[in-house]
């Protein structure tokens, strides 16, 4: 039971939210959600000094669990900042709005403390339930439309995982993760572990399971597509490190190692030319991806370059969407046109958060890349480092695209925005800690090294 | 101390950040008093440098994310005086825009103090890692410097620059990756690495790494693509800076990281190398011959120019390496000038085109006066700095090879003419616009920021061994482990 409580934290918040929400007390509906996730973020750190396996095997709160779902919390801590105005402004009044993002974010732990498939597979579940919801709550034509292409691609991925986890127990008899039946390689658990990587690439938006995301990304309210370019993506990566051990198998290996190729040339070569700020996020991520993958090649190893890359990207992301959620949804590029003049601190974080994303030092983007490509260099892949460096090099021009528009191309100002200071403060905490993990890293590198 | 002059300027940026951009003033003033000071405080490290020891001093060593990656800072004599020749140009590049920024002067002011923190920590950085992150967040203030205060075509010029830069760097980027692996301990510090033992074969792809980093940033030919148009559309000091400090962190890379770490990988590419040298000065100088841009050719010379302190630094003759590095500091001083004085003209013509000047010694005698000088320093008259490095790397690069040494020769007598044939279009002949007649000479301001630079070219060409003394035992060390990598592996740990 122990174990639970982080989550049964969220969940009876969820709860409460909802009954506040039917007497139309928004306030107290929104104070609620914040102190679920205080409450839960507590208990995780109460949790720390009891690390083990609960209920049987189902739940494995370890290391790299616990600090996920700190991460997690954390996140979605920042990303109810970002809604705070934005809801109200674009016309999202309904409550559930919140308790959607406390549901998800339950989905997502429970997705990154398992190392049981059918209870990761749930977790994936509620992520992904509520995710359809909230991806559609702005009711226009593009929400509706990316609520619907995610669920119905989502179902699809689901799929894949349900048919993996099938083939899994059928050799296996059991649906827990065991790292002896994994290496065996027979035709049957190769497959399994294909469907099953297939089903948490496509959360983790790996070409060629990608397809889903510039449009989700587009359509849904910005807010929520920060939630998904990094909420969603820890949970997938922490699953699939995980299942990692499937990887022995060269043939698996293989396929992740072209995914990444893949991955890192398409998301970097297409969001060249994108011209909504949205979308160019979406392929960010999608590289990104490409780049965090990396690290499962890594096995073991990798947890903790993993971990330290997702805390940073989490930061540079959740950022870069507080500064799109404060400008509504002018989503054009070229709405961003002297943004310098007309909203400095918004200009200077966003051009931070792109600065950092593209992996300049001295912020945390530069860092996480650091550990990454060093680690996978020194496993041997000297060729794909190359490859992700030169990829990352197409980064850092549309990157920097944004920042050229922002300070350096003169011309009509096309936006009028109000800030609100709550989105303001995810600003600004995230500039923080980008500047802290890139420059004193020191602690948090050695906590990771050391126990995950 | 050396800690102390790198981030100054970086903590008065932070400073900035909260002060209302209407105090333009203070911006000005503030920012001019603190380059001052940094450079006053670089000039105690001069007097109280020992150039008996050629290892790094005044070293401080702290342990930062660990893993080898630690922060260690220090100079050589060779570090030492780009430090200088970096804190002596600041306040000059802060005065020269005083009037010449006229918008948004808090953002620039912050970012030439950003950039000098960076350009400072790339020559102090004793440790591999250390040393790259200065040289990579160098790029962010002068993108920012160029894409925003820059001329017309300034953002295809600034994104040009970086890409460019980065592309070089990234791959050096993975050679890091390698070396720090590799190295036992992890360590990366430079005294470290020249002891490391690599396969020649492995050492040839690093020193294609790092040396085409460090080629782009010279600039040697084929590489140089970026360099005029980023000269061309930066505003003033944005120019200084680039010419002056940013070119020589190329050298000094080839020589402090490339060519000392491995050896055996800058002999397989020795001859590739000169040759691109020799290239650089002749094709910049022939360059420099069609241009109409008084700017651009001062662009192009820079390509000639550092193309003989190039040549200097890879013949690997004492005197030559020697005259290379002094060659650096010459370049920075007289290079730098010359922007500032082409600034100046710009600033009263508003154009830069050649053709449209001219006669401008009339109204502008004074300035006119400068400019001569400058420029014979750039084309190396005896008596003036520029003589003193071009003649040692001459010497030297005779002793080395006698064809070498005629081609070079050839891009310096070019020099010659290109940038007499500059003064006299520009300030010679007939008035071309009757409004000129009219223009201002040197304020007292410019006049103060030419004088120094003045005096320094002439100590510089009279009493070099003032210079040259303070640096020559670090460059002889340098030059050792060069040619022989053992001797480092004796020495190895001294520059604790």
């Amino acid at each position: 039971m122990t174990g639970l409580i982080p989550l049964l934290m969220l969940v009876v918040f969820a709860i409460i939210s909802l009954i506040f929400d039917l007497f139309s007390l928004r306030k107290w509906a929104k104070l609620s959600g914040y102190t679920g996730l205080v409450a839960s973020a507590i208990f995780i750190f109460l949790l720390w000094d009891k690390r083990a396996v609960y209920l049987n095997g189902l739940l494995n709160l370890d290391a790299k669990g616990i600090y996920a779902s700190l991460l997690i919390v954390v996140f979605t801590f920042m990303v109810f900042l970002l809604s705070d105005g934005y809801d109200v402004r674009i016309g999202i009044l309904e409550g559930e709005f919140y308790v959607l993002f406390l549901l998800a974010a339950a989905g997502a732990i429970v997705m990154v403390t398992s190392e049981h498939l059918l209870v990761i597979f749930t977790g994936m579940e509620i992520l992904s339930i509520a995710s359809y919801a909230l991806a559609g709550l702005r009711r226009d034509e593009l929400s509706n439309e990316a609520s619907v292409k995610y669920a119905i691609l989502g179902v699809v991925s689901s799929v894949f995982f349900v048919l993996g986890m099938a083939l899994y127990f059928s050799q296996a008899g059991s649906l827990a993760i065991d790292s002896k039946v994994i290496a065996n390689p027979s035709p049957v658990l190769i497959s399994a572990g294909v469907m099953l990587f297939a089903g948490l690439m496509f959360k983790a938006s790996l070409v060629p399971f990608h397809i889903w995301t510039p449009d989700v990304y587009q359509g849904s309210p910005s807010p929520v597509a920060g939630f998904f370019s990094v909420v969603t993506k820890i949970g997938a990566f922490i699953a699939l490190l995980r299942i990692s051990g499937f990887l022995v198998n060269p043939a698996l290996r293989a396929m992740i190692i072209g995914s990444i190729v893949l991955t890192v040339i398409y998301g970097n070569f297409v969001a060249l030319k994108q011209t909504d700020i949205k979308r160019l996020m979406a392929y960010s991520s999608i590289s990104h991806a490409g780049y965090m993958a990396m690290a499962l090649l890594l096995g073991e190893m990798g947890g903790w370059v993993l971990l330290f890359y997702l805390t940073v990207y989490g930061f540079m992301n959740i950022g870069a969407f507080s500064v799109i959620s404060s400008l509504m949804e002018n989503n054009s590029i070229d709405d961003y046109r002297e943004l310098s003049k007309t909203s400095s601190p918004l200009a200077a974080g966003m051009a931070f958060f792109m600065i950092s994303l593209a992996g300049f030092p001295p912020t945390g983007g530069f860092l996480a890349k650091f550990f990454l490509f060093s680690e996978v260099g020194s496993a041997g892949y000297w060729w794909l480092v190359v490859l992700a460096v030169f990829t990352s090099l197409l980064s850092v021009y549309y990157y920097l695209r944004v920042v050229v528009y922002m300070y350096m191309k003169k011309g009509e100002v096309k936006t009028k925005f109000a800030y609100y200071s709550a989105a303001l403060l995810a600003m600004f905490a995230s500039v923080l800690f980008v500047l802290e993990l890139g420059i004193f890293p020191r602690t948090l590198i050695y906590f990771l090294r050391i126990f995950v | 101390m050396i800690s102390a002059i790198v981030f100054v300027p970086l903590f008065v940026a932070i400073l900035y950040v909260f002060i209302p951009g209407e105090n333009k003033k203070f911006f000005k003033i503030g920012s001019l008093s603190t380059t001052i000071l940094v450079f006053l405080a670089s000039l105690w490290l001069f007097v109280k440098f020992n150039p008996a020891n050629p290892l790094p001093q005044f070293v401080e060593l702290k342990k930062w994310i660990g893993f080898g990656l630690n922060y260690r800072v220090g100079a050589d004599g060779i570090s030492l005086m780009l430090l200088i020749l970096t804190t002596f140009l600041m306040p000059l590049a802060v005065a020269s825009s005083w009037n010449y920024i006229k918008e948004r002067e808090k953002e620039y002011y912050i970012m030439l103090l950003l950039l000098e923190t960076g350009m400072l920590g790339v020559f102090v950085a004793q440790n591999l890692f250390l040393f790259y992150i200065f040289w990579e967040a160098m790029l962010i203030p002068m993108y920012f410097l160029i894409g925003i205060w820059g001329g017309e075509k300034r953002v295809y010029a600034t994104v040009k620059f970086v890409l460019y830069t980065m592309l070089g760097s990234l791959l050096m980027l993975v050679g890091i990756f390698y070396l720090w692996k590799i190295s036992p301990e992890h360590s990366l510090y430079f005294y470290d690495l020249y002891s490391l033992e690599i396969s020649p074969s492995v050492q040839i792809l690093l020193f294609a790494a790092f040396g085409l980093a460090f080629a782009i940033k010279v600039p040697l030919f084929p590489f140089h693509t970026w360099l005029p148009d980023a000269h061309t559309e930066a505003p003033t000091a944005g120019s200084v800076l680039l010419a002056g400090v940013l070119l020589k962190m190329g050298g000094y890379g080839f020589l402090r990281l490339a060519m000392p770490i491995f050896p055996e990988g800058f002999r397989a590419f020795f001859p590739y190398l000169i040759v691109l040298a020799v290239i650089s000065i002749i094709y910049g100088a022939a360059m420099a011959f069609v241009q109409k841009d008084a700017k651009r050719l001062v662009a192009y010379s820079s390509v000639s120019h550092l193309g003989v302190v190039m040549l200097g630094i890879f013949i690997l003759t004492l005197k030559a390496y020697t005259g290379g590095i002094y060659q650096m500091l010459n370049h920075g001083l007289s290079t730098g000038a010359l922007f500032l004085l082409v600034g100046m003209i710009y600033e009263r013509t508003h154009t830069r085109e050649m053709e449209k000047l001219g006669g401008l010694a009339r109204p502008l005698p004074v300035l006119a006066g400068f400019l001569i000088i400058t420029v014979l320093s750039s084309i190396g008259l005896p008596g003036l700095n520029g003589f003193i490095g071009e003649f040692l790397v001459f010497i030297g690069t005779f002793e080395a090879s006698k064809t070498v040494a005629a081609f070079a020769a050839l891009g310096i007598i070019l020099s010659a003419v290109y940038l007499l044939w500059m003064y006299q279009r520009v300030m010679q002949g007939k008035v071309k616009n009757a409004d000129y007649m009219k223009l201002p000479d040197m304020n007292l301001r410019e006049i103060l920021i030419m004088v120094p630079i003045v005096i320094l070219y002439l100590w510089m060409g009279l009493y070099p061994k003032f210079f040259i003394s303070k640096f020559e035992k670090s460059a002889k060390f340098m030059l050792e482990i060069t040619n022989k990598p053992q001797i480092a592996r004796v020495i190895q740990g001294g520059g604790k």
